[in-house]
């Protein structure tokens, strides 16, 4: 299977402190990838190099194929990343709001308002698009902020912390969007501090602290790798980040 | 939800296209920003702006029209050294020129700040970066927002000017001033740019902000020392009596006019050599510039987001108790003193007058103090009282709060006028003690009711503060207008005291009248944007 995502001895250092250390990691095509650590671990600046926010100090990342580091405006074409706090257009509607971004990656006009249609009802906003986004709740922010990442039809769509505010139907709907995506053979990478949620819905998940993976693998895998064979992830993940710091004290 | 080829992206004429959408998405989002809000009393605030605006430009046209005339009729009426036409055309291509510099030192003053928030702290940086718009597009087109806004926020020194001499005038050729302008606007963002970029460099984000805050001030205060030595000068020369310029001020224009800086006077009067040499610059520095910050911009926007990018949160101590307005103006006094940038600020404003105050100084020091005082009095107290609710630890001291968004307001202002007031109330009673009864009277009964109205402006139209809304910073474009709206206030009433106050006690009080209706005038207008009853 052709990986979505490739990522070999990946290094960022900011100052003294190195936020993400020979970092390396291949998600396929068509999967849902979990990344999953303590504030700090080095999820979203690992996020932020895949999709070409941060130059990496050393390592090599390829999105489908192609080379980020050398090629980066080539290989953010069938990316989107969606950050833990999305900036809308405060004072636009959704409509403008999308078109402007498909502009972004040059989708023609007339194909950018009829897929932000197709979004907006999809996402049950078709009937408030005349609303500047600024009058929006929490969750249709969000909403929006996916739909934003949508709507160039991306290959991998790289999120932050998606489900993060969001009431209980808002996170449903989310999560729904999310697997139609996958069905139809996108791929996802997320980071969440949500464990039930990255235990539902990923097929692989990392586990990063200090900025390394320390146990990757399905949850099979992971329940062998601690030696829990029934355990939850919650435990998986408080047992091996406990032993992590038992190894490197602070 | 199929997944289409990917279309080209991040050809140069995509990247360009991309370019000038965003710039025309900010642009809309500016225009809408100053439309919204359809009440009566928001209609009413944009009606009165509008027409203050037009007001204002229509002065601004009548004092351009009479410095011509007074510089023309200057020459015609004093013996001519040289030959008449030629000497002319120096001495009106001198003021010219000085109206230029104006424009250009006031531009590249705000540039520097400007810079750093439009280059370094927008928060769409995440959205546009990991597009597959080139990052130099992106740059070229946040550098060309910077100066379509430059151009906007000081077109007022140069409109009036061009116009009068194009319209009333008919020098068609000084329409090229127009372009000329915005040539001018690209190469101020650009020198700022380069300089906001090397400042972060050697700095940091932080340092470079603190700095940038207190560089145009300290500018400003070159130029009001600079102001305040030519205003003496001019007062040595008689020029009340006169309605012509007299021949030594003649004299310092003319000279101006051989200075290499008459070239962007010549551009803007259309000789094609000098038109050149400035479009050329601005080309040039516009290449250098996104050929040599591109890198750090992008870098610079993930560097802002790895270290500044959250609130300090519960640095404010002590529990935040309902109904405690007390614990309110205490809290808010704390914040304001805690605050490094907005002392920095307050330090750079109170600055500003210095050099005009220094100046008077040399003629009558109570005088001058009493100028000061007043003046600063006026900008602290709004300062102070923007500081209050701009701070980052404001927005957990609202989540604090039990809701009561009035009282929370009313804090803000008590704090904000407190010292500058205590301040002005201690200067005031020294002055009884001397023989100026009259200027201690204008420090007490001018200064008090001056800052309570910049407190209240400041409060009303400087931010919007609410709960779960992250607060302004000082340094936001749109912080800057109440700012030079309390600047403009505060000096006209300063000066306007104290000049009354010399002449005589009828014209002393008469000035404490129209100090007292705007103070009045200040209260009407936040009970229709802002009630505070």
């Amino acid at each position: 299977m052709e990986n979505a995502c490739e990522v070999v001895g990946l290094v960022k250092r900011f100052g003294p402190k190195t936020a993400v250390d020979q970092l390396s990691l291949s998600v396929p095509t068509g999967m849902l990838y979990g990344f999953l650590g303590v504030n700090g671990a080095g999820k979203t600046t690992t996020l932020r190099m895949i999709s070409g926010l941060i130059r990496p100090d050393a390592g090599e990342i390829r999105v489908c194929g192609i080379d980020a580091v050398t090629e980066p405006q080539r290989a953010k074409q069938p990316l989107a990343y969606i950050p833990d706090d999305p900036v809308l257009y405060g004072k636009l509607n959704p409509m403008e709001h999308l078109e402007f971004v498909a502009s972004l990656w040059n989708i023609e006009p007339k194909v950018a308002r009829q897929r932000a249609q197709e979004l907006l009802e999809q996402l049950l906003l078709w009937d408030r698009r005349h609303e500047w986004i600024e009058s929006y709740s929490r969750g249709m922010k969000q909403k929006i902020a996916l739909a934003s990442a949508l709507i160039h039809e991306p290959k991998l769509i790289l999120l932050d912390e998606p489900l993060t505010g969001l009431d209980a139907s808002a996170a449903r709907l989310v999560k729904d969007i999310l697997l139609d995506f996958l069905r139809e053979g996108g791929t996802v990478i997320l980071t969440t501090h949500i464990l039930e949620v990255a235990e539902r819905l990923a097929e692989r998940i990392a586990i990063m602290s200090g900025g390394r993976i320390i146990a990757e693998g399905t949850m099979e895998q992971l329940r062998s790798h601690s030696g829990q064979a029934a355990g939850s992830l919650e435990d998986i993940f408080l047992q091996l980040i406990q032993e992590q710091r038992v190894e490197v004290p602070l | 939800m199929t997944h289409a080829a990917a279309p080209t992206a991040g050809s140069p004429v995509h990247s360009f296209r991309a370019g000038g959408r965003l710039v025309w998405v900010d642009i809309l989002q500016g225009i809408r920003r100053h439309l919204a809000g359809k009440t009566w009393r928001d209609k009413m605030l944009r009606t009165g702006g509008a027409l203050f605006g037009v007001t204002f430009l229509a002065a601004l046209h009548l004092a351009a029209y009479s410095l011509v005339m007074y510089a023309g009729a200057g020459y015609m009426g004093s013996p001519a050294q040289v030959d008449e036409s030629h000497g002319m055309r120096d001495l009106l291509r001198g003021v010219g020129t000085a109206v230029w510099c104006f424009l250009l030192f006031v531009m590249l003053s705000g540039g520097l700040v400007r810079a750093l928030v439009v280059l370094h702290e927008q928060d769409d940086s995440d959205l546009l970066l990991s597009s597959p718009v080139s990052p130099r597009a992106v740059l070229a087109a946040r550098l060309f927002g910077n100066a379509l806004q430059s151009c906007l926020v000081d077109g007022f020194i140069i409109i009036p000017w061009i116009n009068v001499l194009v319209f009333v005038f008919g020098h068609w050729e000084c329409l090229w001033g127009y372009p000329v302008w915005f040539a001018l606007a690209i190469i101020v963002t650009c020198v700022d740019g380069l300089f906001s970029f090397g400042l972060i460099a050697l700095l940091g984000l932080r340092k470079a902000r603190f700095f940038s805050q207190a560089i145009p001030f300290i500018l400003v205060f070159g130029v009001t020392f600079f102001a305040g030595s030519v205003s003496l000068s001019v007062a040595e020369m008689n020029v009340g009596e006169q309605s012509q310029m007299p021949p030594e001020m003649q004299a310092h224009f003319i000279e101006l006019s051989h200075t290499p800086l008459v070239w962007i006077n010549r551009a803007a009067s259309g000789k094609p050599l000098f038109l050149a040499m400035i479009f050329s610059a601005a080309a040039a520095l516009a290449m250098l510039t996104l050929r040599f910050t591109e890198r750090a911009f992008v870098e610079g926007t993930q560097h802002l987001t790895e270290n500044y990018g959250t609130a300090r949160v519960g640095v404010a101590d002590g529990p935040f108790r309902s109904g405690a307005l007390l614990l309110d103006v205490f809290k808010n006094l704390r914040l304001i003193v805690r605050t490094p940038m907005i002392l920095v600020q307050c330090l750079a404003q109170s600055l500003m007058p210095v050099g005009i105050a220094c100046v008077l100084g040399r003629q009558d020091l109570l005088w001058a103090i009493a100028f000061f005082v007043i003046f600063v009095t006026g900008v602290l107290s709004g300062m102070f009282t923007i500081a209050a609710g701009t701070v980052e630890e404001c927005e957990d001291l609202l989540m604090m709060s039990p809701h009561d968004l009035r009282l929370f307001r009313l804090g803000k202002m008590i704090a904000g006028c407190l010292w500058p007031q205590t301040a002005a109330l201690f200067i005031g009673i020294g002055l009884l003690f001397t023989d100026e009864k009259l200027l201690a009277c204008a420090v007490l009964f001018g200064g008090v009711p001056l800052g309570l109205t910049t407190s209240i402006v400041g409060e009303t139209f400087a931010t919007a503060v609410k709960p779960g809304v992250r607060p302004k910073l000082l340094a936001d474009p749109i912080m800057m207008i109440p700012l030079l709206g309390m600047q403009i206030v505060s000096g006209t009433v300063a000066g306007a005291t104290v000049f009354a106050a010399s002449l005589s006690t009828g014209f002393f009080l008469l000035s404490l009248v129209a100090s007292y209706l705007i103070f009045a005038l200040s209260i009407g207008l936040a009970q229709l944007r802002k009630p505070l009853f």
